[in-house]
């Protein structure tokens, strides 16, 4: 069952993707590629693209119908990120055999709520966009990541790093790429980049802070 | 100081220094190994406080941490409902102990402060930025700080909701009850003292040794990385100065610790006691060492003194012959050897000193010391014998000096043989040739008999070889106590005696003080009479002779008469004797002669016809001069020779040479008329009487003293009478003393008469009365004529 719904929610990016390569027909696409200073790919990472010129139209952001599943499987959110249209919605799901408290304090949205296992929430609507850090309270250590992206321009990098997004209207955009685990501090790494009819490549490195260790066994020190 | 105290003071002086010196280098290197101890301890405790302080760092962030996990507080602070989260952080800070706690936002700006509860609208920046960073990055910050003058704990720990939203500051302050809770939980040094740099000054934040703090170098300066070596009120101390680590923007905060050397030291007071205590005793029993040593080394030297001692004194027994094979012990065999030689030596010396070295025996000197206890201690009476050899030096002459000494030995051996046979006394070599022998308790009598042994012993000739020599051995006696009382005098007056001996037939002789020449009170008495000569105190007394035929006083004997003035009256026996012995005679009769012919110039000129009779000693027949000075007297006072009668003694003509004889005719032949004394005791030969110019015999008066009584005397008186007239002598008659005697005497033809029973001598102004009143008259010059 729950590879079906990792199906589901491989399948919600090229969805994503394809709703504005419906309309262009001369629609170019770009290949994104992230790296860390040491040259591993880094997954997760969020690329958007806005257009820098007024001869890209905006794009019209159609809200999406579908419905994103975070699940809950040892004492994990999968997926760590997770990428939704402005209105779309979540449901939290427990696949573990103990609660979990899920909450987010983030400003663009906030909740909280008890899943027992095997429970899942009702759907919870990201109306805002931005970014919801979500907890459990009684897992400290289970985080995830809601991105709520206000354009069609946007895509997610796979275990290699890869990030494709299609259906580009060719022109000049501002490339935006957002990390977990970039310094809170740090301002988001952008670039401008020309995008052709044949398409473009955007390549990027990010510096990460280590991600939290799942220390819960030995204590929190 | 004496060997053994040199020795003894050494060995302790050394054994003191060593162990002095033992003692002082514990000591030091005692002191030097606390102070590197306490050195290490110092480092070990700063390094055990640095941990203790972040232990109590990560208590404290722990239990922030924990805080922050809190759901309603995160929640409080994400939806940042700042009087919420000033009510939760007040009421969890009294839990972990801290004073004052922040909220600061991801921007580093403080948005709740309990310290400034109301002051939420105008945020001021976190002081400590650098440690927001270190929280965001490893969960949390935490550090020693300085706000205010006061030392904190300050703990960062992030919020995370999940991701960081905020971060807890928590204020723990570093008290004196943090300190003493930290020093109960960890051994740390009782001196410790926690400062800040405060405007220029170390200030004391917590701690029990702010002193410790006065001796930190200026604030500003640089700390020394290792201890401090100083003195802290009088004890000594070493003092580390650790800075605790703080993030930039606090002042520094700085942990002095300090180690006393002194309490270090103190506890190794009990081994220091009993260091001393065994020094002590090892001291002791050192000194009793060193006694016994120096001791055993000491004592053969000071037997060895002792010894020296002794034969200083004359006691020449070897020294203990010590058993060592050392110097010492050869020393000591030295010694022994050298008292033995000296010994043996001292004793020949001695035996030689006290010894005669021809017979053997004792010397004069050792004879006298051996006899001075005899005498002394028994204060008996005895006899000083002195046996000479008369004719040793006659025989030496003859037959040579070995033979003689032989003679001497051998003499010695018949002497000492027969007084061991009776057990007496040793007999001495006293003189040359003579021998002293002392025999106790005899009287005279007894010890005639024995010298009558002792010439027998010698009557025996000596005989060597072909040789015989007869050795005439004579006898002089001295008895003790009567001629002496010291071995010195008695020896003196036997040879006094023994020299009377040589002259006496019977060859033995006992000592006479009266006819000894030689006592000392004659010496004084011979030069009392020659002054008595010169200054005219001697007297001539006049003894009358009266003519029996005429009834008339014819003449005087002039007889010297001597008052000394302090011994008074002498006994003309006595000096006349001494003078004839001392060779004063001639002067003597010298004088007698010059006053008695002066008389007789008197009588004279009185018109009396007296004759004055004067006595001549056999030595004045050795004066050749005698006749002439007699003729100048008789001139200078113009007295007829034959005025003067000259008597001399039988003895003195009988057998003189023929000088005497010539000086006897000079006189004669002058006309001076010589007449013969004390005839009829002497061995007057009548023949040879016949061949001298003597006119007048006088009878001894032991022929007239009892004439009247005996009629022996009167034949013999009238006999001599008789054949002195036929051969042509006037004879005269001495010691008259009565009536009859005179009567008798007048009646045998006697010439001459003179006794006591006539005058006595007389004195010249007394004789002069005498004649005027006395029934005798003095004869005139008229009658005489």
């Amino acid at each position: 069952m729950n590879k079906n719904f990792g199906l589901v929610l491989l399948l919600g990016l090229p969805v994503l993707a394809l709703v504005p390569a419906v309309r262009p027909a001369d629609a170019a696409q770009v290949q994104a590629r992230v790296s860390d200073e040491h040259g591993k790919p880094v997954a997760d990472a969020v690329v958007t693209l806005v257009p820098a010129d007024t001869a890209v139209p905006s794009p019209d952001l159609v809200p999406s119908r579908a419905t994103a599943v975070v699940d809950q499987r040892d004492e994990t959110f999968v997926p760590y990120v997770v990428v939704v249209a402005k209105g779309g919605t979540v449901v939290f799901r427990n696949s573990d055999k103990t609660r979990h408290h899920v909450y987010s304090f983030s400003p663009i949205k906030q909740f909280e709520f008890v899943l027992s296992p095997g429970d899942s929430s009702a759907p919870v609507a990201f109306d805002a966009p931005g970014i919801a850090a979500i907890g459990c309270n009684i897992h400290d250590f289970m985080t995830a990541f809601v991105y709520v992206a206000d354009t069609p321009f946007v895509a997610q990098t796979d275990r290699d790093g890869h990030a494709m997004i299609a259906d580009l209207p060719p022109g000049s955009y501002s490339a935006r790429i957002w990390h977990p685990l970039l310094r809170p501090s740090a301002a988001l790494p952008a670039q401008t980049i020309q995008v052709p009819d044949g398409g473009a490549e955007l390549s990027s490195t990010l510096s990460l802070m280590a991600p939290p260790h799942r220390d819960h066994e030995h204590g929190l020190y | 100081m004496g060997f053994r105290r040199r020795l003894t003071v050494f060995l302790m002086t050394t054994l003191v220094l060593v162990q002095a010196l033992t003692a002082a280098s514990v000591y030091t290197f005692t002191r030097a190994t606390l102070i590197e101890q306490g050195k290490g301890q110092l480092a070990d405790a700063a390094g055990l406080f640095v941990r203790q302080l972040d232990e109590i760092g990560t208590q404290v962030a722990s239990d922030v941490q924990v805080l922050a996990l809190d759901f309603a507080l995160r929640q409080a602070i994400a939806q940042r409902e700042h009087q919420t989260v000033l009510s939760a952080l007040r009421n969890h800070g009294g839990r972990v102990g801290a004073a004052r706690m922040m909220l600061v936002g991801l921007d580093g700006a403080v948005e709740v402060d309990t310290a400034q509860p109301g002051d939420t609208a105008s945020p001021v920046p976190f002081a400590f930025p650098g440690m927001i960073d270190a929280a965001a990055v490893s969960g949390r910050g935490a550090s020693v700080v300085a706000i205010g003058g006061q030392a904190f704990w300050m703990v960062v720990v992030p919020v995370k909701a999940p991701v960081p939203i905020a971060f807890i500051a928590v204020c723990v302050p570093l008290n004196d009850a943090l300190l003493n809770k930290l020093q109960g939980l960890a051994a740390l040094p009782k001196a410790i003292e926690l400062t800040l740099e405060d405007g220029g000054a170390w200030r004391p934040v917590a701690g029990t040794a702010p002193l410790l703090l006065d001796h930190l170098p200026k604030p500003g300066a640089a700390l020394p990385a290792g201890p401090l070596q100083t003195v802290v009120q009088g004890n000594e101390e070493l003092v580390l100065a650790a800075p605790l680590a703080t993030p930039g923007g606090s002042p520094r905060v700085v942990a002095v610790l300090g180690y006393s050397l002194d309490e270090a030291l103190r506890q190794y007071q009990p081994i220091m006691v009993a260091i001393g205590v065994l020094l002590a005793l090892g001291l002791i029993l050192a000194l009793a060492g060193a006694m016994l040593v120096a001791r055993s080394v000491a004592r053969p030297v000071e037997l060895l003194a002792a010894a020296t001692r002794r034969f200083e004194a004359g006691d020449y027994t070897p020294p203990p012959l010590l058993p060592q094979e050392d110097e010492i012990g050869q020393l000591s065999a030295g010694l022994g050897s050298m008292a033995r030689a000296i010994g043996e030596r001292e004793e020949r010396i001695r035996h030689q000193a006290a010894h005669d070295p021809t017979t053997g025996l004792l010397n004069r000197s050792a004879f006298e010391a051996a006899l001075a206890p005899v005498l002394a201690a028994r204060h008996m009476s005895g006899a000083l014998v002195i046996v000479g050899l008369a004719r040793l030096q006659e025989i030496v002459n003859t037959v040579g000096r070995e033979i003689g000494d032989r003679l001497l030995r051998d003499a010695g051996e018949r002497l000492t043989a027969l007084i061991a046979e009776a057990g007496r006394v040793q007999v001495g070599a006293v003189g040359e040739r003579s021998f002293a022998l002392f025999l106790p308790g005899l009287d005279e009598y007894a010890v005639r008999a024995w010298a009558e042994r002792i010439t027998q012993l010698f009557d025996r000739p000596y005989q060597e070889g072909d040789l015989t020599i007869d050795s005439a051995a004579v006898v002089g006696i001295a008895l003790a106590p009567v001629h002496g009382q010291s071995t010195a005098e008695l020896l003196l007056h036997a040879d006094v005696a023994l020299m009377m001996a040589i002259g006496s037939e019977t060859r033995v002789a006992v000592y006479d003080p009266t006819i000894d020449p030689h006592r000392a009170d004659h010496l004084s008495l011979m030069s009392d009479l020659r002054e008595a000569m010169d200054q005219n105190t001697l007297e001539l007394f006049y003894q009358p002779k009266l003519d029996l035929a005429a009834g008339r006083i014819s003449g005087a004997e002039a007889l010297v008469r001597w008052r000394h003035s302090k011994r008074g009256f002498v006994p003309p026996d006595t000096f006349i004797g001494l003078a004839e012995e001392t060779g004063n005679i001639q002067r003597l009769t010298r004088w007698v002669l010059d006053v008695g012919i002066a008389q007789a110039a008197a009588w004279r000129q009185k018109g009396l016809a007296l004759k004055i009779a004067i006595n001549l000693s056999v030595r004045d027949l050795a004066d050749e001069g005698l006749p002439e000075r007699v003729a100048n007297l008789l001139a200078t006072h113009g007295v007829p020779a034959d005025n003067l009668v000259l008597e001399v003694t039988e003895s003195a003509i009988m057998g003189k040479p023929d000088t005497a004889i010539a000086v006897l005719r000079r006189l004669a032949n002058q006309g001076v008329v010589l007449s013969v004394d004390d005839f009829g005791v002497g061995q007057s030969s009548l023949s040879y009487l016949r061949r001298l110019p003597v006119r007048e015999l006088k009878i001894d008066k032991s022929f007239i003293l009892k004439l009247a009584e005996t009629p022996d005397d009167r034949t013999i008186v009238q006999s001599v009478v008789e054949l002195g007239h036929r051969l042509g002598y006037s004879v005269t008659a001495e010691g008259i003393e009565d009536e009859a005697t005179l009567a008798l005497l007048a009646g045998y033809g006697c010439d001459h008469g003179q006794g006591y029973h006539i005058a006595k001598p007389m004195p010249a102004d007394v004789f002069n009365r005498f004649l005027n009143d006395a029934r005798w008259r003095g004869k005139r010059l008229q009658e005489a004529s």
